[in-house]
């Protein structure tokens, strides 16, 4: 009885009001990753629909089907789609939904950001397939590539498409990498240190930390190519002094990393998947750590071999082939783990199974055309052929849709409370099989044979035909086969009878609640004692749920989960999330009308919009914290603890340090980008350099030491704030000065360099400002110092940076031409 | 939190010698130093850091029985150290700026 009472309880705190108010309003984690996986999984088939457009366009010579307009335009949204509307919303979602299952939590570390994520990719989606259906989608192919994607040779709106859709897109992605860090790295149950995390955690922090460096160079790259397209800002026209090599770095700096970011929550899943089935335990935790750290690292040394012929030095590229060789060795420790696991065990081939053999093969396969192409004399031949189709598809089918397909079978009784019931799925997967195979195979036959990529039609006299036609009809099997898994999906959704809990007999927490999960997951947070907490307890499901842990007693309708200290895994404070609310709504829609006001060149709306985001920003943290002292609370097990707004190790510490990292890599990129044009770009040096001036210099570098030089307790008074307000203010001033003496960004590309470099540190300026505005406001509200302490601690934080980029872009702006 | 960013430490460092290694080259290379120089620095600079690698891969390696994230820093220098060998071998056998 209990157990109902509390679930009734906390189900009243954490619950979603009925009808569509509370669908957007709602901030849960488990909402939010459904919407997600479900949308993404909608663009899989959109994806999937343009992919069969493409096989019918090939599958004959001299096609008549679609003229090359069109034909650019499907192949090009068909890639932007796969990767960046499936791949990586379909694991954010599913690592939004599953993880705090996972680790014992309620929810993730901040609701409204996952909320505000799942917004932006709905809206910056949404963008892209009004541009498809207006006949005006990018057509440049899914990297872009300048100069075909600049303005002279594209001159209508497609490519502006590309690049706001997707970098609208990409806001949620890096919102969803830090909600996962942090999340991972506190948020877990006590004594769960990251030696007993399930390696799906692994895994995502592994791969959470990647999207933070990873994407905002490719953010850095759409800003810059939007700014030559838009206002004529020459930093990829040779002409002018910029590089079209630049947007390659800056594009595959992101893109191959990117390769590794969808494969390994994949990977993640497969090492949950597969002990289970193998009714084992994992075999060689360590090792597979040591591999994913690894690959994380050499993922990022991989890139150049994408720009292996575009005449790079020899010794350069000799670099990035021996990295690209490399990172198979620790893919090559996951693959044989797994098989390890499966020899050590006893394997069953059920469903979930079936899909992880279709991974091994097919990843395999891609995975050894992935060492083929390492070799740079190889690369040469095969670079830009349907080889390079056919691998990348070995990859990301294998490594990605297959585990997803078996992720989709094992994680559905959990996610729906049923069973499966017909039998249809053994067929789809047989389809979806050979019909991969079939497509993809020949596929490296027919570039071995000369087929370039991207080509909308040849001439039956180069023999590709029969090839052609074998690969179209395998297509179409296989999207038979994805048919009839739709099919099976919905029939376990709606018609199937209900699942027993934990019907595979797995051992780790997300099989520890009720099945459909409730809004709170577990009534009780427990103690972790193994990385297989259910096998000592196989009752933890129901002393949860009768409250036999941590915070098993609803108070004050505060949505409570625990925090604990990264390293030890003991009790740090309690977090109380906020509830459900429309602030990630209309942050959201002001967001779009930022991004669409640049789209469609209303110019004037831009700042309107900026100021909109600025005051909704300023709701969202005024809303947080308590009015009063709360001190240390009772949490169960005879221990208590403080509430988080009164802990300096909150997470909002932790969601600015990684929003921080992501934000460097962004201001590091530009700075790579600036030095990269001074040194390799033609037309280099730029005809006329900033006017010197030392005052500028000196008075920029004060400024900023000024703006970083009051700490501690002085951070506090009202002279600390005026000083450190003043630094960034004459920071501010000599970087505006410098944008008036700068030469024309219209120019050269220096000039451009210099006027990006100006704005960024400005924009950091004015954030840094604002942030000391408000913790000034909420201490004149008379919010109590013991909340107003973390508070400062992050806008110190922020305000570091700042003045950080301010020095180091005063630096950048102002040496060369002092020097010079 | 320190734990983790030790673990991580030897493939930072790798990062680090590999983007140096690709500067410096292409720095030279765009400057037109001479061969020879180019080659010294660009080995120099492999050398250094393979004795950085290889001193934090002896001085971390794991000890029996220590916690998962501390033997993890003996073992990810290594993985730098390795990694470094093979990635900047080609500094001492090819020819720059072709």
């Amino acid at each position: 009885m209990k157990a109902l009472r509390l679930h009734r309880e906390f189900s009243k705190i954490w619950g979603t009001q009925r009808g569509w108010r509370g669908s957007i309003e709602s901030v849960n984690h488990s909402d939010i990753g459904k919407r997600l996986m479900l949308s993404a999984f909608f663009f899989f088939l959109v994806g999937g629909v343009l992919s069969m457009l493409i096989r019918a366009q090939l599958a004959t010579p001299d096609s008549a089907f679609a003229g090359p307009e069109v034909y650019n335009q499907i192949f090009t949204m068909h890639g932007s789609i796969m990767m960046f509307l499936f791949a990586i919303p379909m694991f954010e979602g599913f690592a939004i939904y599953m993880l705090p299952k996972m680790l014992g939590a309620r929810d993730l570390a901040f609701p409204r950001i996952s909320a505000y994520g799942w917004w932006c990719y709905l809206f910056g989606a949404s963008m892209l397939c009004v541009s498809m259906l207006l006949g005006l989608a990018p057509d440049s192919g899914w990297f872009m590539y300048t100069p075909l994607s600049s303005k002279p040779y594209s001159p209508g709106i497609n490519s502006d498409f590309w690049l706001i859709g997707i970098t609208f897109v990409e806001v949620s992605a890096i919102a969803a990498a830090v909600d996962i860090t942090v999340s991972i790295l506190k948020m877990r149950a006590p004594g769960m240190t990251l030696a007993k995390m399930p390696l799906f955690a692994w895994y995502l922090l592994v791969t959470a930390v990647m999207m933070l460096i990873g994407f905002p160079p490719l953010i850095l790259g759409s800003i810059l190519l939007e700014l030559e397209r838009a206002f004529g800002w020459p930093f990829f026209d040779v002409t002018r002094g910029g590089d079209s090599l630049l947007w390659q770095h800056l594009f595959w700096l992101f893109g191959h990393p990117e390769v590794y970011i969808i494969f390994l929550p994949a990977a993640g899943a497969i090492s949950m998947i597969i002990p289970v089935m193998a009714r084992t335990k994992i075999v060689g935790y360590g090792a597979i750590v040591a591999a994913i750290i690894a690959l994380g690292f050499l993922s990022f040394g991989l890139w150049v071999h994408h720009m292996f012929t575009v005449g790079i030095p020899h010794t350069a590229l000799a670099f990035f082939s021996a990295a690209s060789t490399l990172v198979a060795i620790p893919t090559g420790v996951q693959i044989f783990a797994w098989l390890g696991t499966l020899w050590a065990g006893r394997p069953q081939m059920k469903l979930p199974m079936l899909h992880l053999v279709g991974f091994f093969v097919t990843f395999v396969m891609g995975g050894l055309t992935g060492v083929m192409v390492a070799v740079v004399p190889f690369d040469w031949q095969a670079h830009d052929s349907a080889f390079i189709t056919a691998h990348l598809h070995y990859v990301l089918f294998g490594g990605f849709v297959f585990p997803m397909f078996a992720a989709v079978y094992y994680w559905m009784p959990q996610i729906t409370g049923r069973a499966r019931w017909f039998k249809l799925g053994e067929v789809a997967f047989w389809l979806i099989f050979i019909g991969f195979h079939a497509t993809f195979f020949l596929m490296h036959l027919v570039g071995l044979l000369g087929q370039p990529r991207r080509i909308e039609t040849y001439p039956a006299e180069v023999g590709w035909t029969w090839i052609n036609l074998i690969s179209s009809i395998g297509s179409f099997v296989l999207a038979i086969g994805i048919a009839l898994f739709v099919v099976d999906i919905a029939l376990q959704l709606w018609l199937a009878h209900r699942s027993k809990r934990n019907p595979w007999g797995a051992s780790t927490l997300e099989w520890a609640m009720m099945q459909p999960s409730p809004t709170y997951n577990i009534a009780a947070i427990p103690t972790v004692e193994d990385r297989d907490p259910l096998e000592k307890q196989p009752d933890l499901a129901l002393r949860l749920a009768r409250g036999e842990g941590y915070l098993a007693t609803p108070r004050n309708n505060w949505r409570e989960t625990l925090a604990i200290d990264t390293a030890t895994a003991r009790v740090d404070h309690v977090i109380i999330l906020p509830g459900n609310t429309r602030l990630p709504l209309w942050t959201g829609l002001v967001t779009g009308l930022f991004f669409l006001a640049i789209l469609i060149k209303l110019y004037w709306v831009v700042p309107i919009a900026a100021v909109g985001v600025t005051v909704l920003a300023w709701r969202w943290a005024w809303v947080l914290g308590h009015r009063e002292t709360v001190g240390e609370v009772d949490i169960g097990q005879g221990e208590r603890a403080l509430t988080h707004p009164e802990c300096d190790d909150r997470p909002g510490w932790w969601g600015s340090v990684f929003l921080l990292a992501a934000d460097g890599t962004f201001f590091a990129s530009l700075l790579f980008g600036y030095a990269f044009l001074w040194t390799i770009a033609p037309n280099w040096p730029p005809p006329a350099l900033i006017e010197s001036s030392f005052a500028a210099l000196a008075l920029g570098m004060a400024g900023a030491l000024l703006a970083g030089a009051v700490r501690g307790k002085r951070f506090a008074g009202p002279a600390g704030f005026a000083g450190t307000a003043a630094g960034l203010a004459v920071a501010a001033l000599v970087l505006i000065f410098a944008l008036v003496r700068a030469p024309s960004p219209t120019d050269h590309a220096y000039g451009a360099m210099l006027a990006v470099l100006a704005s960024y540190a400005l924009l950091h300026l004015f954030i840094a400002t604002v942030m000391i505005g408000f913790v000034w406001m909420r201490s004149r509200a008379g919010r109590p110092e013991s909340g107003l302490r973390s508070e400062r601690r992050i806008v110190r934080l922020w305000t570091d940076y700042a003045a950080l980029v301010a020095g180091a872009g005063v630096l950048a702006i102002e040496l060369p031409g002092w020097i010079a | 939190m320190t734990g983790l960013f030790r673990a991580c430490t030897g493939l930072i460092l790798w990062a680090a010698i590999f983007s140096l290694l690709y500067a410096v080259e292409g720095l030279g290379c765009a400057n037109g130093w001479a061969i020879a120089t180019l080659r010294i620095v660009l080995v120099a600079i492999w050398l250094a850091g393979l004795a950085v690698l290889g001193w934090l891969s002896w001085r971390w390696w794991p000890i029996r029985g220590s916690a998962m994230i501390d033997r993890m820093a003996g073992i990810i220098a290594l993985v730098g150290l390795v990694s470094t060998v093979w990635t900047g071998f080609p500094v001492a056998i090819l020819i720059a700026c072709i």
